[in-house]
């Protein structure tokens, strides 16, 4: 469960946010900040851009939290800011991820080759299908929130989520086989 | 790929803790830099009834004189080049695109794969009158400026597209699994090639020179300048191309086109300035003629035609090295 309603201590936090008050709206984020890091990871594959990205995000989400209809859910409202503040800027990375660059506390034990090969088949994907894999197989989200957080119905979820993974499986196999 | 699978690969790929103290990082800035509110702006429920309607109506004769004057102002600005009409407007191009692209996705539900055909008859019935309405809507003669090389693109890229979903019900109809193999593999490419084209479209805007001359080096510096895959596919022989269907071969195939099309999205996302618009005309000319070789070499992987593969790389190479050209005279 996210809350898919305004507890009342949300309600009044996003009160006094919206007053002006910053730690309040930190408050708020502070459960979803993991969710939004790991968003921002598996769409940038950098940990100091996805901090960066996480940041920016939550000031538009602040600025814009007016906006958010009593009675939605915060985090895929605020997961969908952080996904187009990564737009744009995540394009064509593969070839960093080719060189191995890995990000810190990457353990020994992760199979770091077939690490890379997913890292460079997700990065050969478009934003829109990376950010879909990224929320269905990294946040392990239900196609309901996906559709929510990408203002889609769970049935288009589940469609872009299949039609993605029909993209990312060759590119997957061809780096596997070529290791 | 398995679903269990995918979800483990994707936690042992990107698993990493938080950074630490990076909540803290974005709570100590939110606290030091308080936001202005952005809310579209509400009706004063202070009005009475009567001046709510003096203000509606002085919104809606403000709105007749607004289309006016910009409907004089288009008439006069138009000339001999220009279409009959006034051309759409970014954005109204950008939703039709984006819509049409959502309605196309729609179609999918598989199973339809290599080898996997359960679904691929119902899903390419499904498609056909959807990508045709796209095609229609992308046939239109007022394409905005920025996205007329692109809208000719996409409209080949769905007609072949279009083209193969009936080869395969056909080949469905007919039992015939290597037929409908080879018209899936077309088939799928005009949804992959959107697929990354799409979302620059939605995305586009005018960018400064700075900008714009930045993204174009990049994108020479990462994919067309090196053309890695490029060279992988020079070097695929025969064997290669052939073995399995030809599906090796068609992954060197989606890399290399993937490329081209990424180039070309970026020039679409981050449209030239008036400045620069002649040099970027010429530059996404040369990439439209690359992605229409691709589609011939799609063609010619989906039937194993290695001959019609090596001319196509030969074209392609020419080409890139026009396009780093064209780029050249951008970067300078």
């Amino acid at each position: 469960m996210h809350g898919s309603l305004f507890s009342n201590t949300e309600a009044e936090l996003i009160q006094a946010a919206l007053r002006g008050d910053g730690s309040a709206f930190a408050e708020l984020l502070r459960p979803h900040y993991q969710s939004a890091f790991r968003v921002a990871y598996g769409l940038l594959h950098d940990s100091t851009e996805a901090e960066d990205a996480v940041q920016e995000a939550a000031f538009k989400a602040w600025r814009q939290l007016g906006n958010l209809r009593e009675g939605s859910s915060l985090r895929p409202w605020f997961l969908a800011i952080v996904a187009n503040q990564c737009r744009g800027t995540s394009q064509s990375k593969w070839w960093s991820v080719a060189k191995g660059h890995f990000a810190d506390g990457e353990t020994e034990s992760v199979d770091i080759a077939a690490a890379v090969d997913l890292r460079r088949a997700l990065l050969r994907l478009s934003h829109d299908e990376r950010l879909i894999v990224v929320l269905r197989y990294y946040l392990d989200m239900p196609f309901e929130e996906i559709g929510t957080t990408l203002g889609i119905t769970p049935k288009a979820a589940r469609n872009r989520v299949e039609r993605a993974v029909h993209r990312l499986r060759p590119i997957v196999q061809i780096q596997g086989a070529a290791v | 790929m398995e679903e269990q699978q995918l979800f483990t690969r994707m936690h042992d790929a990107l698993d990493v803790p938080t950074p630490p103290g990076a909540y803290e990082r974005l709570r100590t800035q939110l606290t030091k830099k308080p936001v202005r509110q952005f809310r579209w702006p509400a009706l004063q429920t202070r009005w009475s009834k009567m001046s709510f309607r003096f203000a509606a109506g002085l919104a809606i004769i403000a709105i007749v004189a607004a289309a006016a004057a910009a409907a004089v102002a288009i008439h006069n600005s138009t000339n001999n080049v220009a279409p009959a009409g006034p051309r759409m407007s970014i954005l109204a191009y950008q939703t039709m695109v984006s819509n049409d692209n959502a309605a196309a996705l729609s179609t999918y539900s598989g199973p339809c794969d290599i080898g996997v055909h359960s679904g691929c008859s119902a899903d390419a019935t499904r498609a056909i009158p959807v990508l045709q309405k796209w095609i229609d809507d992308l046939s239109r003669p007022d394409t905005p400026g920025r996205f007329v090389v692109i809208n000719a693109e996409m409209r080949q890229h769905l007609s072949q597209s279009l083209a193969a979903q009936s080869d395969i019900i056909a080949a469905v109809k007919a039992n015939n699994g290597p037929a409908t193999d080879r018209a899936f593999i077309v088939a799928v490419f005009g949804a992959d090639w959107t697929g990354t084209v799409v979302p620059g479209i939605v995305a586009s805007k005018q960018v400064d020179a700075t900008t714009y001359t930045r993204q174009v080096a990049q994108q020479v510096k990462q994919n067309s300048d090196s053309c890695a895959n490029c060279t992988l596919l020079t070097s695929a022989d025969a064997k290669s191309c052939t073995t399995n269907g030809g599906v090796p071969c068609l992954d060197l195939f989606d890399y290399v086109a993937f490329d081209f099309a990424v180039f070309s999205t970026t020039l679409v996302q981050y449209a030239a300035p008036d400045s620069l618009a002649a040099k970027d005309a010429r530059l996404q000319n040369d990439l439209a003629s690359a992605d229409a070789v691709l589609l011939v070499m799609r063609l010619a992987v989906a039937n194993n035609d290695q001959a019609g593969i090596n001319s196509g790389i030969t074209q392609l190479l020419r080409l890139k090295s026009q396009i780093v050209f064209d780029a050249a005279k951008i970067t300078g």
